[in-house]
């Protein structure tokens, strides 16, 4: 074909993508209300209803899908580190980390499938009027899935293939274009599912199609949503990986393993914790849009029966940080320098360890009468006061700040400094942490003292706080590390306790996704499209805390037992059966 | 004499100063003007 032939043939297909959401924009009936589904329209298999399989297949593709979608990112970055460093560990870890994925890739398209299926059995209606709003944008999704298999079969085996020299770049470009297909794939799903909490695009009282797919896809939840799932797939994903290091660590059999597999799972838990220290700021982000877009749905999450479920998230977020927190103190054996941060190990326990206890003090308490009257009120004189944002806010964020101490605390362990100006770097570093802690601290006491308004408008500042301490310290301690003594760590060199603290990790954070989950789809209420189309099946209520907590633990344990799978698979790929004496070739 | 020291100080107050000012500038950005008046009477 001539070149003008393949540029014609290119604008077609461009043409083609471009006008695929208004081909089938033509063969709906756009003007008409959205459908008011009745109870005939919910159907039941065996007695049973949709919900408990459509939420099942949802979580357990959900968890799949951020992990398979973060793996790239990472590679991908460590991929290039390595190219830059010229070090061909990184090489080979990236390889590794993306091997794990591979084999989970198969689930997430199975329980995609098994999604898809369920949603047209159970609620034909309500698929009826989401294609109808979303319409040709439903095959770019399936395009852009063909697209993502082809690119993540091609990137991994193309590895060794594409090893060197400009061959490396052509490999690095095939990540670059694996991951814009991921990250479009998950910012498709993540606007259908932020329409059905804050629909665009169609009229607020009918529900008929007023705008374009473009208008349905940018609904206010949309990039909130966006950015809190891109960070946390990132965390999500390194928690997993660093499971699978902890996993070969403990069985590795030589000190080699044992060195490749202990910096395999501080990459992962690094990876995992810088994923998840922005993480509370997005959360805040996409709760204040909630708030915005309706007030009620706001007061549904964070004041009603679910507000109690944020105790539980606080509960889990606190084992992460200690889990993470936890391993990182460990690896300070690893060197001879770090043990001269040791002294300083418990008082960041405490810090970490107060702002948990405060974290998890819930304001009002379900009491009985008789305890009511003991304690002289429904909340408690002293502890009461910490059950407010003010407190837990300014507990966050130390949490997070000193969370990042420790981190600094092992890269500092490795290095000595050279440069004339170390010390006076140290001063700049010691004031911005004591200014900006005091700030935090005297923001939380201001909003004690303030209307409400003021309380939330406080926390702003207190987050932008604790990001300019890790941003500028991570900046200082990157020019102070130029031209450093390297210290030898002796990766390897790691307790075998040290490497439970990187399985909690994972079992936390499935965890965590899942009660999550169930929040923000249970803000909806009785709506499958807030306030446009009404559920009427028999489930159209929130399940109870209990149902909840049965579900949820049930997906966490089947997404373990995936995982499990998925880890004996890569180990079993990598093993070699000896060869049997007796099936020898004659000689 | 090491200038350590005196770097902490002046960066300390520099530090402050500049939260102060960002403290200021975001509270007022949220429509939120910071006065004496909101602190509780003595």
């Amino acid at each position: 074909m001539s070149r003008s032939g393949k540029i014609l043939l290119a604008c077609v297909a461009v043409a083609a993508l471009a006008a695929l959401p208004e081909l089938a924009h033509a063969a709906g009936a756009l003007g008409d209300p959205a459908p008011v589904p009745t109870r005939a329209d919910y159907p039941t298999v065996g007695g049973m209803g949709g919900r408990p399989v459509v939420w099942g297949l949802a979580q357990m593709h959900l968890f799949l899908a951020a992990f398979v979608l973060a793996v790239p990112i990472f590679v991908l970055m460590i991929e290039l580190a390595g190219v830059l460093t010229r070090d061909p560990r990184y090489d080979a870890m990236a390889h590794e980390f993306l091997k794990i994925s591979m084999a989970a890739y198969s689930f997430t398209a199975l329980t995609g499938g098994g999604l898809a299926l369920a949603l047209f059995l159970f609620y034909p209606v309500v698929m009826d009027y989401m294609l109808r709003v979303f319409r040709g944008q439903v095959l770019f999704y399936a395009l852009l899935f063909g697209m993502e298999s082809v690119f993540l079969y091609l990137y991994y085996y193309s590895w060794d293939a594409l090893r060197h020299g400009n061959r490396k770049w052509m490999h690095l470009a095939i990540g670059l274009v694996l991951n814009d297909v991921g990250l479009t794939l998950m910012f498709i799903a993540n606007a259908w599912t932020t329409f059905m909490m804050s629909p665009a695009g169609v009229d607020p009282l009918t529900g008929a199609i007023t705008g374009s797919v473009w208008e349905a896809t940018r609904n206010p939840l949309w990039n909130p949503l966006n950015l809190h799932r891109f960070l946390a797939n990132i965390a999500y994903g390194g928690a997993i990986v660093g499971a699978y290091a902890a996993y070969r660590f403990l069985s590795a059999r030589t000190a080699e393993e044992r060195a490749h597999y202990d910096w395999m799972g501080y990459t992962s838990n690094f990876i995992a914790v810088a994923g998840f220290l922005p993480l509370p700021f997005a959360g805040y982000w996409l709760m204040a849009e909630i708030y915005a877009y309706s007030q009620q749905m706001g007061i549904t999450a964070m004041g009603g029966i679910l507000a109690w479920l944020f105790i539980i998230q606080a509960v889990l977020i606190g084992t992460i940080l200690l889990a993470a927190n936890y391993y990182l103190w460990c690896g300070l054996n690893r060197s001879e320098a770090g043990a001269r941060y040791a002294p300083y190990v418990k008082y960041i326990a405490v810090v970490i360890v107060g702002g948990f206890l405060v974290w998890v003090t819930p304001h009002s308490l379900i009491l009985t009468p008789e305890e009511v009257r003991i304690l002289g009120g429904t909340t408690h004189k002293v502890l009461g006061p910490l059950g407010i944002m003010p407190a837990k806010n300014t507990a966050v964020n130390l949490m997070l700040i000193f969370t990042f101490m420790s981190f600094q605390m092992f890269y500092r362990s490795g290095r000595e400094p050279t440069v004339p100006w170390a010390r006076a770097g140290n001063a700049v570093i010691g004031a911005l942490y004591i200014a900006g802690i005091v700030n935090i601290v005297l923001a939380g006491i201001y909003g004690y003292i303030t209307p409400t308004v003021y309380k939330v408008g406080a926390s702003v500042p207190q987050v932008l706080t604790t990001l300019t301490i890790i941003i500028a310290c991570a900046v200082i301690d990157g020019f102070m590390g130029r031209g450093a003594r390297r210290n030898k760590i002796h990766w390897g060199r790691m307790s075998t306790r040290s490497q439970y603290a990187l399985f909690v990790l994972p079992v936390a954070f499935t965890w965590l996704m899942a009660l999550m989950g169930y929040i923000r789809s249970s803000v909806r209420t009785q709506w499958h499209v807030y306030a446009i189309m009404k559920d009427a099946s028999p489930e159209a209520y929130i399940p109870t805390i209990g149902d909840a907590g049965n579900m949820i633990t049930t997906v966490t344990l089947a997404f373990m037992a995936v995982i499990v799978f998925v880890f004996w698979l890569s180990q079993l790929g990598a093993t070699k059966q000896a060869a049997d004496s007796s099936e020898a070739p004659a000689e | 004499m090491s200038r350590a020291p005196l770097v902490f100080l002046v960066s300390l107050a520099l530090w402050a100063a500049y939260f102060y000012a960002v403290d200021i500038l975001i509270m007022e950005g949220q429509g939120l003007p910071v006065t004496w008046a909101l602190m509780p009477a003595s």
